[in-house]
This record gives C-alpha cells, structure tokens and sequence, in this order.
C-alpha cells in the first residue's frame, strides 16, 4: 500500500517532468533530456548566486577557524529559502488534494496518507534546500582539507536541516488550512498570512545580509555573539564542522518536533479536509445579486473570480502587484539616496532611467497570471467551448486580468521613479513606454507558453499554477530578455547612446509583442479550440 | 433543428462515429442510446462545436457548426455528462455569467432564474459556492443555465444523473414543456425506461454507426425498448465478430 500511494504521489509530482501534457504522452529519450537540462539551467543559475556568497565568506571564515560559522549562515539561508520553496506547496497538496476524499475513503490509515503526502513536501523543501547547499558545499571541499567528518558532517546536517524545513513548511500550512477550515474568505486569509510571513522572510533577508557584512569585517566579534546568544544556528555550524554532540543534538530536537508534526496532522488530517465551511449558509436575495454585462466583461469577471479565489494563484503568480507597490512607497521614503545613486550612476544622460526602467521591468515580471491561465480551466472548459464566444475572447480576458492587474502597479511604481529621477521628457516618456510593451510582451508570452504545454487534468491546481515548466519559462523569460538587453548593452555602450538603445529596445519589444499578439489570434486560437 | 450528415470522427486510426446521418426537427425529444464507448459523446461534442470532426456536416437551425460555430453556439445549450461547473463561483454568479454570454436581459433573467430555480428547489442554494454543491445540485445548476437564455436546442448528455426524483420529474415535464413551444431536445441515456416514455424519437448508436432509428413507435414495434436495444446491439456484435 505504501509503495502504491509513494509511487502515486511522485508521479503526480514529476508529472511536469515526464509527461507532455499536450500530447498527452510519456515524455522519452531526448525530449526528457532537454526538459531536465532546462530545469538544470534554470536552478543553476539561482545556486550560482549562492555560489558567490559562499566564495566570499567560505576562505576568510576558515582562515580564523570559523568554518562553523559559514555553515550557521549559509544554513539559515538555506532554511528560509526551503521554507519559502515549499510552504506554498504544503497546504496545497496536503490538504488541498482533489483526491484527498476519495483516499480517505479506502482502507487506508489517515497517518500513511499524511506520510506519504509529507513525502512530496519534504522533496520540494530538500530541492530548494539544495540549490542553496550545494554550491556551498561545493566550495567547502574545496577550502578545506578534506578528512572524513569534513565529508560527512555537513552532509548529515544539510539532510537533518531538510527535515526542519518539511517541519516548519508543514506547520505553517497546518495554521493556514486551520484557520481557513472554519473561515470565509479563505484565500485572501491564506495570502494575507503568507504575506506576513513573505514580509517577516524579506525583513530576515535584509538582516541576513547586513549581518553577512558585518562578519566580513568582524567574523570573530559576530562569532562570539552568535555563539553566546543563538545556540541553535551555532549549533547548526558546529554539527557541520564536525563536532558530534552538536549533530545530536539538533538530530534529537528536529525528529522530536517532527513526531509532534507528525501526531498532531495524524489527528487532524481527515477533520481538516473534510470540515468544508465555518460559515453560515448565504441568504440569497435576488434583487441584490442579479446584474447584467456585457460577454466581454463576464469572461473578464470569471477570470478576476479565478484569480483572487486562488491564494495559491495570488501568491504564486500575483506577486509582484504587492510588490511593486511597496517598492513604489519604498522609493518615496528613500528619495533623497535615490538622487544620490542617480547623480553618481548617470554618466551618460539617459543612463540612470535606463536601469531604473530595467530594474521595473524585473519586478513586473513577477507576476505571471497568464502562464498557467489556460491549464486552471481544467475539466471545466467544455463551458466556453461550448457558448457563442470565440477562442479570442476567452484569451483576451486572460490577457486583460495580467494587464490591469500588472500594469496598474507598474505605471505607478514607474510614476515614482521617475518622479524622484526627474530625467528629461523624451527619457520619461521611453521609461513609459518600455515598461508598458514589457508588460504586454510578459502576458501574450505567458500565455502562449501555456497554450503551447497546457495540462487541463490536475488533481490539485498547485501543478499548473508552480509545478510546470511552462510556468518555470514565463517567470525567467522576463529577467532573461533584459539580462540579455543589458549584455548588449555592454557591448555597445561606446557607440549606442542610452536614448537610441531605448529606442531599438522599445523597437524590439514592439515587434516581439505584435509577433505574439499575431501567434495568438491565429494560431493560439485555434489551439484552445482543440483543447 | 439539428441536422447531422454523414459525419465522421477519428481518434488517431480509431473511427469513434461512423458516417453518422440524423434530423431532429423542431418539437422533437429525440434520445440517442448505445452502450459505453459507442459514440454517444463524441457526436454530442461534435454537434456542440467542442469536437472538430474528420468529414460530414452538422446544422443547427440550418446553420453549420463548422463555418459559424458561433451562431450555432448561440442557439443551443449543453449540459456534459459530469457538470464540471466554475467551482469558484456562487450559482447566482454562474447564471449570471451564463446569461451576460448569451445577452439576456435583466428582468428575463431574473424571472427565469425564479422560474426554474424554484422548479428545482435550487433558489435558496443559489447564493452558496458551487465547491459547495453536491453532484445533483450542480446537475440542477448546469440545467437552470442550459435553460436561462431560452435556446432553440438543448444537446444533454446524461441529464438524469444525479437528479433527485422530483427534480428528474420536473425536468421531464420541463423538456416537454420546452419542446411543445417549439424548442428541440437531442439527448443520451442509458435509462432505456425514460427514454421510451419521453422520446418523440430515438437512435440506437453502436461503434460508432448509427445501428437504427425513427419515432419510438417504429424502433420497439410491440416490444419494448430494452429488448430492442439488447437484440440489435447483439445483432451488431455478432456480424462484427
């Protein structure tokens, strides 16, 4: 039985690896190479960052016989990266699962559905968890001599911090899903809650990093402190240096708190999934409720009730509404070191609103609504294919929700840089329009991507909206074309002025957005009808 | 009101309708019944514009579904076998959606929501998540918006699944009511006993060619229904063995 629900539950979660949902076959041979390249590539390049971290401390700290110290930083970053990987996956999939009830109801014990439920969670966490760890461990192996605890330690310790991560992913979607249990409005508590801890994350992150910082210039000083005042991120690094009371230590805590976890879902689990309301039952008052529109604005309206019905869809691919909006009070409340930057980093004029427009672009590429839009019609897509709409209507309110609820916030967070830059009106109005076609340029390819690998037979919505690899595509799209338009750049900056390459930018993302909008109508149209 | 010709669907070699030929004229309930696999679905989806077919020609309204899907779409109503609704969305919200795609009016969608809400005792639910419905309810549902724009042509398959007796009752007495105004019903059963009090007309549906059709006096003869079914389904099994 637990073999038959572990190989269930690994297929639902690779399912974006070996199967093309378009096709409907097993992807094989070449096709699964290249899919599991890309996926490589990808996660490569976020450990590549944590790479770098790992080159600037790792030599210092062991230079001082602080190698223990490197793995309480690094561990930290590592747990909180793993927390924020997979604490959106775990109320989902734990308690979200569509196949939840019919489990429940074969003779199989609640506890080994949590376990094996647990399992996908634990895998997402540890993924996470090891685009962080091993370009650190990498670098470890390199800067020390290499001796047997040096080898085995820190592995052993990475493995038991994979545990805590599952613990505090699951603990944190055990709240959600009790609370959301008996409230209405469950999506926008799940998001508010997640946005908490997103900011409560960001904050840390911050500190984290001055505290990287601090340590560069005083490792011994930052040391002593960690070691005198947070024993268990020191006890972390010690276990990891080798020192084997530590490493029992954190092992006996973290299996404790993990038999707790384990207990108290054990006793929930069916309570949870089962309980579908707090709520009363509505009063349904007709001359209230009834309104007319117009086809266009209904399509709209489904796809915004969609949206905001989702905190899984909201959180995963709306991100970067909230963001851009508190980056844009941010600015406001850093004016005077933003003028400062911008005196400094314009050598050329146009230079400054150039980056400012890029960096704006990166944060609106977070929101990916599009992407998985087509997939989240799942089962139910008989519905506009069978009313007196067209394909093109349907897509056209997919691409109006990423529209308005994109391009709001980044004209208004556009509208402060440029507030607080002041460059000269021709510059202004690039900044506009550059922002504007990207955009545009992110929605029409989000969709294109899903309608070119859409998956419509889910059994939970966290598949297409964060397990797919068109998603994967969308979100790195945009940071790729303008990591690409920035190495042009840096090729050409002698002879290109920052108004004409803004100009030839604006050129490019015009055409791209006209090619995509024509793919779309055509081609794309004719896909979602055979859907 | 629907006319089918000659039509034909494949699924890679697989023929799942086989130059398949029907009129269902306004007026008619007219029931379409094979086995599981025989077809059924396939040729519904095909006549609602979900399925592209290989070859032949469907009408409604003697429009064709292939050169003005539509115009056709606009005139019809479809309810699949398992109403895999807006989950996300209240049943008032869904009606209401329903009726914005097929421009009703304010005060006819609400005295149709009245109307058959109220037949279905659905109107007191109405306000409540569809996430929140129990099968039957989100069958009732999905017949409520079939009905709420007042289509030409109602294409169902499977409707009595899942309803209650009375809401079965009274969605029968609703189909005759439909079709005596002039309206059309082609629909799939399985319950051969429905389909023989209800049907004006039936066609018998097996591996995907039509195995016999007519009024139901002209399929059954003296006999009934079932019988008919059983004995030609396996006729036809045998000449194909």
């Amino acid at each position: 039985m637990t073999k038959a629900l572990f190989k269930k539950q690994m297929m639902e979660m690779f399912s974006f690896l070996f199967q093309d949902k378009k096709k409907n076959t097993i992807r094989k041979g070449t096709a699964l190479a290249l899919c599991i390249l890309l996926y490589i590539v990808l996660f490569g390049l976020v450990s590549y960052i944590f790479g770098l971290l790992g080159f600037a401390i790792c030599e210092p700290l062991k230079n001082q016989n602080l190698e223990w110290l490197y793995f309480s930083i690094t561990g930290l970053i590592a747990v909180f990266f793993g927390v924020f990987g997979s604490v959106f996956n775990s109320y989902s999939s734990l308690y979200q699962a569509k196949d939840n009830e019919m489990l429940l109801a074969m003779p199989i014990p609640p506890g080994k559905l949590i376990f094996i439920r647990l399992l996908g969670v634990y895998f997402m966490g540890l993924l996470y968890e090891m685009i962080v760890m091993v370009p650190i461990l990498a670098i470890y192996y390199f800067t020390v001599p290499l001796s047997f605890s040096a080898v085995v330690f820190p592995i052993l310790t990475v493995l038991v911090l994979s545990v805590f991560i599952l613990i505090l992913s699951t603990a944190i979607g055990w709240i959600v899903a009790l609370i959301s249990s008996k409230t209405k409005n469950k999506s926008y508590v799940t998001v508010i809650i997640s946005l908490v801890f997103l900011g409560l994350y960001f904050y840390l992150y911050n500190q984290a990093s001055s505290i990287i910082q601090s340590f560069l210039a005083y490792p011994q000083v930052v040391g002593d402190f960690v070691k005198s005042n947070l024993y268990p991120i020191y006890a972390v690094g010690k276990a990891s240096a080798g020192d084997i009371l530590s490493f029992l230590i954190i092992a006996v805590f973290v299996f404790a708190l993990l038999a707790l976890v384990y207990y108290v879902l054990s006793k929930s689990f069916t309570k949870i999934t089962t309980t579908k309301k707090g709520e009363k039952k509505k009063q349904y008052k007709e001359e209230a409720v009834i309104k007319t529109g117009n086809a266009n604005n209904a399509l709209f309206r489904k796809e915004l009730k969609r949206f905001t019905s989702s905190s899984n869809y909201m959180l995963n691919c709306g991100l970067g509404t909230v963001l851009m909006i508190v980056a844009a009070v941010t600015l406001l409340f850093n004016t005077g070191n933003i003028k400062a930057l911008s005196a400094v980093l314009n050598p050329l004029e146009g230079f400054f609103p150039m980056i400012a427009c890029a960096a704006i672009c990166m944060i609106s590429s977070m929101n990916d609504i599009t992407a998985p839009s087509v997939s989240l019609e799942g089962k139910s897509i008989w519905l506009v294919q069978s009313m007196p709409v067209t394909p093109w209507q349907v897509l056209c309110a997919k691409l109006k929700l990423h529209l308005v609820l994109t391009m709001i916030p980044t004209l208004l967070l556009t509208a402060v840089a440029l507030f607080i830059i002041s460059p000269a009106p021709i510059f202004t109005a690039l900044v506009l329009i550059l922002v504007s076609l990207f955009v545009i340029f992110s929605a029409e390819f989000g969709l294109v991507v899903n309608l070119k690998s859409p998956n419509l037979n889910w059994t939970s919505e966290i598949v297409p909206i964060k397990q797919s690899l068109g998603v994967m595509l969308s979100l790195f799209s945009g940071w790729i074309v303008i990591i690409l338009l920035g190495i042009i750049y840096a090729f050409v900056y002698k002879f290109v002025s920052p108004l004409v390459y803004m100009i030839l930018s604006a050129v490019l993302l015009l055409a791209l957005s006209l090619f995509l909008a024509f793919w779309l109508k055509n081609k794309g149209t004719k896909i979602f009808a055979k859907l | 009101m629907l006319r089918i010709e000659h039509l034909t669907k494949k699924y890679g070699d697989k023929k799942a309708v086989d130059d398949l030929s029907l009129h269902i004229r306004p007026g008619e309930i007219y029931g379409f019944i094979g086995h599981n696999g025989a077809g059924k679905t396939t040729t519904i989806k095909s006549c609602c514009g979900i399925l592209q077919y290989d070859s032949g020609e469907i009408y409604i309204d003697g429009v064709s579904v292939k050169d003005s899907p539509i115009e056709c779409k606009s005139k019809l109503s479809y309810i699949p076998d398992n109403p895999d609704l807006y989950e996300y969305m209240s049943g008032i919200q869904f009606l209401n959606f329903v009726a914005d795609i097929f421009k009703v009016g304010a005060e006819e969608r609400k005295a149709r929501i009245r109307k058959y809400g109220d037949a279905f005792g659905l109107t007191s639910d109405l306000a409540q998540q569809i996430n929140a419905y129990s099968h039957g309810m989100k069958q009732k549902l999905a017949v409520i918006s079939a009905l709420i724009h007042e289509p030409k042509l109602i294409i169902m398959d499977e409707p009595f699944v899942g309803l209650d007796p009375k809401a079965a009752h009274n969605l029968k007495e609703i189909m005759r009511d439909f079709c005596n105004r002039g309206g059309a019903i082609f629909f799939s059963t399985h319950v051969l006993e429905v389909a023989e009090k209800l049907c004006d007309k039936v066609a018998i549906i097996q591996g995907g060619k039509l195995i016999k059709s007519g009024t139901m006096d002209e399929v059954k003869g003296d006999t009934s229904l079932e019988d008919v079914f059983l004995e030609l389904v396996d006729n036809s099994e045998d000449s194909n063995d």
